[in-house]
């Protein structure tokens, strides 16, 4: 099983293409969702070319679903827009998610600072 | 430096559409939609600035640590036409046969395959398709036009 590491990428490119493809086309047995792969292949390519992190768009796409009806589902419940900053573990992720956002910033604020000292 | 610009511009003009087809909805539906959208927009519109403003560096980077941009967009260029050509066969004449002769045309254009190393790896993934597909698993893959097969409304 090693040695299919060993072969030559040439050999791999059509198969894997073509392999993926064909998924792509599986999934609703839709023609039009073979193009829709390729598209999305040069979009793909074009993201990591230029520097976007595909980690976290796959991470979105495969999760986005499933917290979108959670947050639609918390609305409905609740009826009260602002839930989410009212119970500890939301608000603390919500937290989680600013300080996210701000670290960066604040660092290369202080990075700035210490090299103009 | 221009493709970069160019890329980034193309993903501002998606999230100016996501927005924008936004406001069709009705109020209540489109609350999420527009808060999610303006985000996206605030923060593309960011990175355009940046790939604006800090153009020269990143076009030196470029310059000096990847293959000149011709040649990998030629690379990329060939693929395109690869993937645009298995496309065209997959419609027209079927899966299986454009797998084969996909795989088959691929490998004969590379310098240094022999024919018979090409027609059996075509043979072979084109075998286990079918092996794995129709016969395991009673799938029905796409005839081709020309073989009955009707194309899907868009």
């Amino acid at each position: 099983m090693a040695k299919l590491t060993t072969i030559d990428v040439k050999y791999l490119v059509p198969v894997v293409l073509a392999l993926s493809l064909l998924g792509a086309y599986a999934d609703r047995e839709n023609l039009w969702d073979v193009a829709l792969a390729i598209a999305c292949g040069i979009f793909a390519y074009g993201l990591t070319r230029f520097g976007f992190p595909i980690v976290t768009l796959v991470i979105g796409f495969v999760m986005g679903r499933l917290v979108e009806r959670a947050f639609a589902q918390s609305l409905q419940m609740s009826l009260d827009p602002f839930i989410f900053f009212k119970r500890p573990i939301s608000l603390l992720l919500f937290a989680l998610l600013v300080l996210v956002f701000v670290m960066p910033l604040v660092r290369r604020f202080l990075a700035t600072r210490r090299r103009a000292a | 430096m221009m493709g970069r610009l160019t890329f980034n511009l193309l993903l501002l003009v998606g999230a100016v559409y996501f927005v924008w087809s936004a406001t069709d909805f009705d109020r209540q539906a489109r609350q999420i939609p527009l808060l999610i959208g303006v985000m996206v927009l605030v923060l593309q519109a960011w990175v355009t600035f940046k790939a604006v403003t800090a153009g020269d560096a990143l076009a030196a980077e470029e310059t000096s640590e990847e293959p000149p941009p011709l040649d990998e967009a030629r690379k990329v260029a060939a693929v395109c036409g690869w993937m645009g050509l298995y496309f065209v066969l997959f419609a027209l004449i079927g899966t299986l046969p454009a797998t084969f002769l996909f795989i088959l045309a691929f490998l004969l254009m590379q310098p240094d395959v022999r024919w018979w190393i090409a027609l059996a790896v075509s043979i072979a993934t084109s075998g286990a398709i079918w092996l794995l597909f129709v016969r395991l698993m009673r799938f029905e893959l796409y005839p081709g036009v020309l073989f009955g097969g009707t194309l899907p409304p868009l």
